[in-house]
């Protein structure tokens, strides 16, 4: 039982809370460039009239912070990346690195980023898209959560909130309450593929953030198996009825993943790996290689979903080409998720995008999605058109 | 909706004066919330410890006698009585007090509470007043010193009770024949998924038949107790409508297809209008279908199971038909059936052959029991007093009350900033209830349905129900008037949840930081997900927590 007492909150010293903005993220979008990476682009954006979005934006989740203000203060990079904002404002701060100015773009963010972490930041609010959120994957890998202020052309990843203020509201929650964390997808396009009118987005990695900072988590699943437990079950119980002499290739991601877990074997978390008879006879896997693995051999797919969008098919894992995809057909893909990842994909829709519109028409229809050990949702694959 | 001549004979007619109605022109779901005057609330705080804390050794609240040396000498000492294998070696751990200490302490725990008679518009959980006469009928000695194992010629009255409420409720479903064993909602749809494996196992299709169906928006035992059948479980998702799809269901269904375990309306208080097709496609297939009538209240006395395809339904006594539930129970889930189904009841099953009332335990086909005895009779009897001084009638016009008082509700809900209905794309009205979203508030002002809910409190008012996981609606809650609240109990409700909105966008700290009148402050609810802090049993909570505890 709880004892009663006035003013329940604890003195502690007060959290620190890391700060980058990436002063250009989001400007190619306004003048139709699909993104903004790299310097000639910028230029070209310029040139076009673009302006900086990402102090406004910043602004916003900072205003959405301010009755929170006593309860921690930031660690910024100087200059327009941070610290420039934070003046005369109600927040303390202090910058992490006085040096970094001579850096730009990308490095300066990877600097910045190892900079906080080093200060002992208890998590890191981060402007911009996905081009910022790999550089923060690169510099931090999953070792510190993030929280996105959206304001990229491109935003994949699920490190976003859902707005600039919501991410001020997460992170305030995040230092006042513990919050649970998971990994997220960190995604991006290949932009000037897309200029050219073709989409194609790749998985980089993991990113850990507070658990909701999925578009429509709610804040707490209690009693409800969390994602990867829903389906590490669901994995062990497809190892049991694996078929012999039939070929699996595991996709990317955490949710394929867990079927290489369940058989203790070393595979790749972003790549596409092969199995048969249980053991790895395959490991990142490039197209040609799935081709020459999959020959004249009956194959099925394992696959994840892709949090908050619901591709199971032509997002981050290109490598599986659609010749093969074809040759598995709708009923050779195997899919695993949990229910809870698939109750936030708006009517019960999952999509393929193989880059052959004719083979996603084919693919259309419902499949059963593994959701755990004796358990299957009902899902519609659609080609999204 | 009238009544149709000769539509439940079973449930006596009433005469019924009609209450004056008082005219009035202007749209009553205009008045402004401001209008109404919230009370001041303040929840006494004693500080209490813990039952297990307090007390002294020897002290007892009763003292019985030695037994009388005729009744000692033909009965022997009673320790004797106990098989010495399940003996136990020392006396229990408990606090030794006197009867005015252990009045006190609950007394003050009570006073601690928001108790059961405030506005608790608790959707899917269809709140009602137990009306003292209900009590007072239960408590009779007839009933209350009855026990189940007495010799049925004894129980006759109670057992013809039994039999009248089971006719009452085959004709508000169509079913053949009700039991009433089951101890709960999801004990009911335990009971069918039993039924379901004796059945198929009957008909030597179990082995083939291993799969029920069940959508995301139905409630969760649904799934659950059809896995602890050792059944897999097929769920499927909500399609733009609101409800799933024909076409998600024709693609579940299979030669493997067992049972379909439904709620209709759902918690979203959306009424699927394809349910027809719903059963006889999977009739089609071979399984059989079942009807979860937790949200009954919307449709009683409008729809039969029966007639709507379904084999078997249930009606929780403890909620659609006048008992209110709170702290987990007393509860029943009564289970009724087809004649096809019949056989596998769990047993036993009480019957009335023209002159006696039995209870029938030679069912060679039984699926065997899913609780002890043949039900929570009290609760029973209850729900017949209810259904009995409703009259039919007076079920009918309940349901209407129901719908239209949230319906009215949603009209009074819409206007308050932050709100969302749960598919907005829907213009069709609710039945029952409604599930609504607190997104917009969420991004706004970072208030959410956990701080709206703490706050609440603060006005004397039980927090609302939120939403059975996985959450579909972001930052959900689902208020449910049903017919007992009047128009000022919902109007004072919806004016609390104004006034929250407006703390949320003004003030958002005094939401975050809600309640702030109630005996116990914000509850962390971190605890309950880590197995090192939570304790179910008193020792448990001295080892985790240190000898008597840190009280933490």
């Amino acid at each position: 039982m709880a004892e009663w007492k006035e003013g329940m909150v604890e003195d502690q010293t007060p959290a620190l809370i890391g700060l980058i903005v990436n002063p250009i993220a989001g400007m190619g979008g306004s003048v139709g460039l699909k993104g903004t990476d790299g310097a000639d682009i910028l230029k070209k954006a310029i040139a076009l009239g673009a302006r900086p979005l990402a102090a406004e934006r910043t602004s916003r989740t900072l205003s959405a912070m301010s009755p929170a203000a006593g309860k921690f203060s930031f660690i910024v990079p100087p200059g327009a990346m941070g610290a420039g904002l934070l003046d005369n404002s109600e927040f303390s701060y202090r910058i992490a690195v006085p040096n970094s100015d001579q850096l730009s773009g990308a490095a300066a963010t990877r600097a910045a980023a190892k900079a906080i972490k080093c200060a002992g930041a208890s998590l890191i609010l981060f402007a911009g898209g996905d081009g910022t959120a790999r550089d923060l994957l690169d510099a931090l890998g999953d070792s510190l959560p993030l929280i996105g202020i959206p304001c990229g052309v491109k935003m994949y990843s699920g490190v976003f909130a859902t707005s600039p203020e919501t991410a001020g509201h997460l992170a305030c929650d995040s230092i006042e309450k513990s919050h649970d964390t998971e990994l997220v997808e960190v995604m991006d396009i290949d932009e000037s593929a897309y200029r050219a009118g073709q989409l194609s987005a790749e998985l980089f990695g993991y990113a850990r953030c507070p658990r909701s900072a999925n578009r429509l988590q709610g804040p707490k699943a209690r009693g409800q198996l969390t994602h990867y437990s829903a389906v590490r079950s669901a994995a062990a119980e497809l190892a049991r009825n694996l078929q012999p002499g039939q070929i699996y290739l595991v996709g990317p991601g955490t949710s394929a993943k867990a079927i290489l877990d369940v058989l203790e074997i070393e595979g790749t978390l972003l790549g596409v790996d092969a199995l048969s008879d249980r053991t790895l006879i395959g490991r990142d896997l490039s197209a040609t290689e799935v081709r020459a693995v999959t020959k004249s051999r009956s194959v099925c797919l394992i696959l994840g979903v892709v949090g908050g969008q619901g591709y199971v098919l032509g997002r981050g894992n290109q490598q599986i080409p659609a010749d093969v995809v074809r040759k598995t057909g709708r009923d050779g893909l195997i899919i695993l998720s949990s229910e809870e990842k698939l109750a936030q994909l708006a009517g019960g829709k999952l999509l393929v995008d193989t880059g052959n519109p004719t083979l996603d028409e084919e693919l259309e229809g419902f499949v059963r999605v593994h959701t755990g050990a004796g358990r299957r949702m009902i899902m519609q694959l659609s080609a999204g058109r | 909706m009238e009544s149709k001549p000769g539509k439940y004979a079973s449930i006596p007619r009433k005469t019924r004066r009609s209450s004056p109605v008082r005219k009035k022109n202007r749209d009553e779901t205009r008045v402004p919330s401001d209008a109404i005057k919230l009370r001041g609330y303040h929840a006494p705080v004693w500080d209490e410890p813990v039952v297990m804390e307090l007390g002294y050794p020897g002290r007892r609240g009763q003292v019985y006698p030695a037994p009388e040396a005729k009744v000692a000498k033909t009965v022997g000492r009673a320790m004797e009585l106990i098989p010495a294998a399940m003996r136990r070696d020392d006396r229990p751990a408990l606090p030794e007090m006197t009867e005015p200490e252990v009045q006190r302490h609950y007394l003050h725990l009570s006073q601690e509470t928001l108790g059961m008679m405030g506005i608790s518009l608790f959707g899917t959980c269809t709140m009602k007043y137990n009306s003292r006469l209900g009590e007072a009928v239960a408590m009779r000695p007839e009933i209350a010193e009855v026990h189940p194992l007495q010799d049925e010629r004894t129980l006759q009255g109670v057992l013809e009770i039994i039999h009248r409420f089971d006719l009452i409720l085959r004709e508000l479903s169509g079913m053949d024949q009700f039991v009433f064993q089951a101890g709960g909602g999801a004990d009911a749809a335990y009971t069918q998924c039993v039924v379901t494996r004796a059945y198929h196992a009957y008909r030597g299709e179990l082995s083939q038949r291993n799969e029920i169906i069940t959508s995301i928006q139905a409630h969760p035992c649904n799934a659950a107790t059809a896995a602890a059948a050792g059944f897999n479980v097929v769920t499927l998702p909500l399609a733009e409508q609101g409800y799933p799809s024909l076409d998600a269901l024709k693609a579940a269904v299979s030669k493997r297809t067992a049972a379909l375990l439904i709620n209709n309306p759902d918690d979203m208080g959306i009424y699927n209008p394809e349910i027809k097709e719903w059963t006889r496609i999977v009739h089609e297939a071979g399984g059989l279908c079942f009807y979860d009538h937790a949200n009954f209240n919307g449709v009683m006395g409008k729809i039969s199971a029966r007639e709507l395809g379904f084999d078997a339904c249930m009606f929780m006594l403890h909620k659609t038909f006048g008992a209110p539930k709170g702290g987990g129970g007393p509860a029943v889930g009564a289970y009724g059936c087809t004649d096809e189904l019949a056989p596998f009841l769990p047993t036993p099953v009480v019957t009335h052959s023209g002159k006696r009332y039995r209870l029938d335990t030679d069912r060679p086909l039984s699926a065997g029991k899913v609780r002890e005895y043949w039900g929570n009779i009290p609760q029973v009897i209850k729900a017949y007093a209810w259904v009995r001084s409703m009259g039919a009638e007076g079920i009918d016009e309940a349901s209407d009350l129901s719908v239209l008082a949230n319906n009215y509700m949603d009209k009074k809900l819409s206007a308050i900033r932050g709100l969302e209905r749960s598919n907005p794309h829907l213009n069709s009205h609710r039945m029952e209830m409604t599930r609504w979203g607190l997104g917009p508030m969420k991004d706004e002002t970072g208030i959410g349905t956990i701080d709206v809910a703490n706050r609440m409190a603060d006005f004397g008012i039980d927090p609302y129900w939120m939403s059975h996981e996985p959450w579909v609606v972001r930052e959900p809650f689902t208020p449910e008037a049903g017919e007992m609240y009047s128009k000022e109990d919902i109007d004072t409700w919806v004016a609390v949840i104004d006034k929250i909105s407006q703390e949320a966008y003004s003030d958002p700290e005094i939401v975050k930081s809600a309640p702030h009148s109630q005996a116990i402050r914000q509850v962390k609810g971190d605890a309950f997900d880590d197995p090192k802090k939570w304790a179910m049993t008193w020792r448990a909570y001295q080892r985790k927590h240190g000898k008597g505890g840190d009280r933490a």
